[in-house]
């Protein structure tokens, strides 16, 4: 049961006071020495946030960015797992590819954005397909280095006792490589929130991303400030979902446990 | 000798192929969306080599290499002081986590509006939405210096200016390196992006504006070069890094063997 000590009670009321702050000299600033540039005040921001939550048009458009992230994340998380361990358990695999791979990965998704936008229009299947090219390559790399990382006595011991395939990759390459799998699971997801909202600000597609672009030419500045600030709450709200995941399903693990105990 | 040739080949003989297969269909596909990788190539020629490449390559460079700079000066010393001062450390962490989590890209539309579609607008943006990796970074790194290496250098009576330099910079460098990494790709995103949104000047406008306008060869060659230049400032950075940090990957490498 985690109690509240005196050092945590003095963070937190030093950030929410730093909050405060920030919201009244924004306040400040945009009534007065920026009074006429495109900004909008800290009532006029939290009003369209409140009439967001009533509005099913908005519902409606996070759920769309929500899905195509999801979709995506998860045929990168399939296709990228598959690749991997068959790229790290052979060496031939391993070397034939990585060249490939390591030319591919750094090469960001917005990169091949045009050309999708081409042959499959501004669409959702548009936005999953960037989604899953962006988080395939880490996956791949992650596993295929996690299954590499097979201490080589169990490997030998599971020799000896004749084990399966099957039984090799549960008991001996899954419990190794998983770390790094979460791993790269946690970058690809919370880059895919990303490259979903990319796909709606550039490419189009629908969603909050092409909510925010319309907000943008019809000069609505209120919606333009509350969309961003969606998508700040719902980034920070992926990522503690995901360390949460990541600490309950390796609690066993030692860079997890080290971690609890510090 | 034959070994070394031997895994020069297993390594290389996929891409070769996967080049050779892609001319070679491209070549009589006859899809709309995929011209044959000849014409790409050649289109490649033609505009970046070097009709286009002062008017739009040079300034899309110089952006990011400013932002970048930038960023990585400012996040570096940014993320130093917070690491030394608890109270400001407290005050902004929760606004840097959010502002963090929002994409660069969808700062994009605000700046925008509020300074056009010129370079400055093009250099803030990118410089505002890479700081916060490295100011992380930086953070996490000098706050987990070594305390034995603080009483040293306190015991020698280090100047402020020598501690910053010589023990808390050296002994975060590698974080801030991986927060820096982190900085570069969101500059080159952000880069790509603040062109592709209304601007008609820059790769990422060029690359666009061919596929609205149904300029498929131009489009590809624009994409082209996007990716050899995504790989090749990843590269160049990598080379920076083990160049300044060949202290530490040695260190690990001995601790390892």
């Amino acid at each position: 049961m985690p109690t509240l000590r005196p050092g945590t009670v003095r963070r937190y009321a030093v950030g929410a006071a730093s909050i405060g702050v920030t919201a009244l000299l924004w306040q400040w600033a945009v009534t007065g020495p920026l009074a006429d540039k495109p900004f909008a005040t800290v009532p006029e921001i939290l009003g369209r946030l409140r009439d967001f939550a009533g509005d099913p048009l908005f519902w409606s458009s996070l759920g769309e960015t929500f899905r195509v992230a999801t979709i995506g994340l998860v045929i990168s998380v399939v296709l990228g797992v598959a690749a991997g361990l068959m790229v790290g358990q052979s060496d031939l695999a391993y070397r034939s590819t990585r060249v490939l791979v390591e030319f591919l990965k750094p090469i960001p998704p917005i990169v091949i954005l045009p050309l999708l936008v081409l042959v499959l229009g501004p669409t959702g299947d548009m936005g999953i397909f960037l989604v899953a090219f962006g988080g395939v390559f880490p996956l791949i790399t992650q596993t295929a280095h996690g299954v590499h990382d097979v201490d080589p006595v169990a490997a030998e011991t599971a020799r000896s006792f004749r084990l399966t395939r099957w039984q090799r990759i549960r008991t001996l390459v899954a419990p190794t490589a998983l770390p790094f799998v979460a791993t790269g699971v946690r970058i690809s997801a919370s880059a895919a929130l990303v490259i979903a909202l990319v796909s709606e600000i550039i490419g189009g597609a629908p969603g909050l991303g092409k909510d925010l672009v319309l907000a943008q030419t019809t000069g609505d500045y209120p919606a333009i400030y509350a969309l961003v600030a969606t998508f700040g709450v719902l980034g920070v709200l992926v990522n503690a979902v995901l360390a949460a995941i990541e600490r309950r399903a390796l609690f066993w693990h030692p860079s997890v446990r080290s971690e609890v105990t510090a | 000798m034959t070994r070394r040739l031997t895994l020069v080949a297993l390594e290389l003989w996929l891409p070769v192929v996967a080049v050779l297969a892609w001319w070679l269909w491209s070549a009589t596909a006859a899809e709309a969306f995929f011209p044959p990788l000849r014409e790409i190539l050649e289109r490649f020629r033609e505009m970046w080599l070097f009709d286009k490449f002062v008017s739009d390559v040079v300034p899309s460079l110089r952006n990011m290499a400013i932002g970048f700079g930038l960023a990585s000066i400012l996040g570096i010393a940014i993320g130093m002081v917070l690491a030394r001062v608890r109270l400001l450390r407290e005050a902004f962490e929760p606004l840097m986590h959010f502002v963090r989590a929002t994409p660069g890209v969808a700062l994009v539309p605000i700046f925008i509006l509020i300074l056009g579609f010129g370079s400055s607008m093009k250099i803030s943006i990118i410089a505002t939405a890479a700081i916060f990796p490295t100011i992380i970074a930086t953070m996490d790194g000098v706050r987990s210096a070594d305390p034995v290496l603080l009483d040293i250098s306190r015991a020698y009576q280090l100047s402020r200016r020598q501690r910053v330099t010589k023990v808390l910079l050296p002994s975060a460098g590698p974080q801030i390196f991986a927060g820096l990494q982190v900085s570069l790709q969101v500059a080159f995103v952000v880069m790509i992006a603040s062109e592709m949104l209304g601007s008609t000047q820059g790769i990422g406008a060029l690359t666009l504006l061919a596929q609205q306008s149904f300029a498929v060869t131009d489009m590809w060659s624009g994409i082209v070069l996007l990716g050899l230049l995504g790989y090749l400032v990843n590269l160049l950075f990598l080379l920076v890094r083990s160049r300044v940090l060949h202290w530490y990957d040695g260190a690990r490498k001995a601790a390892k063997e």
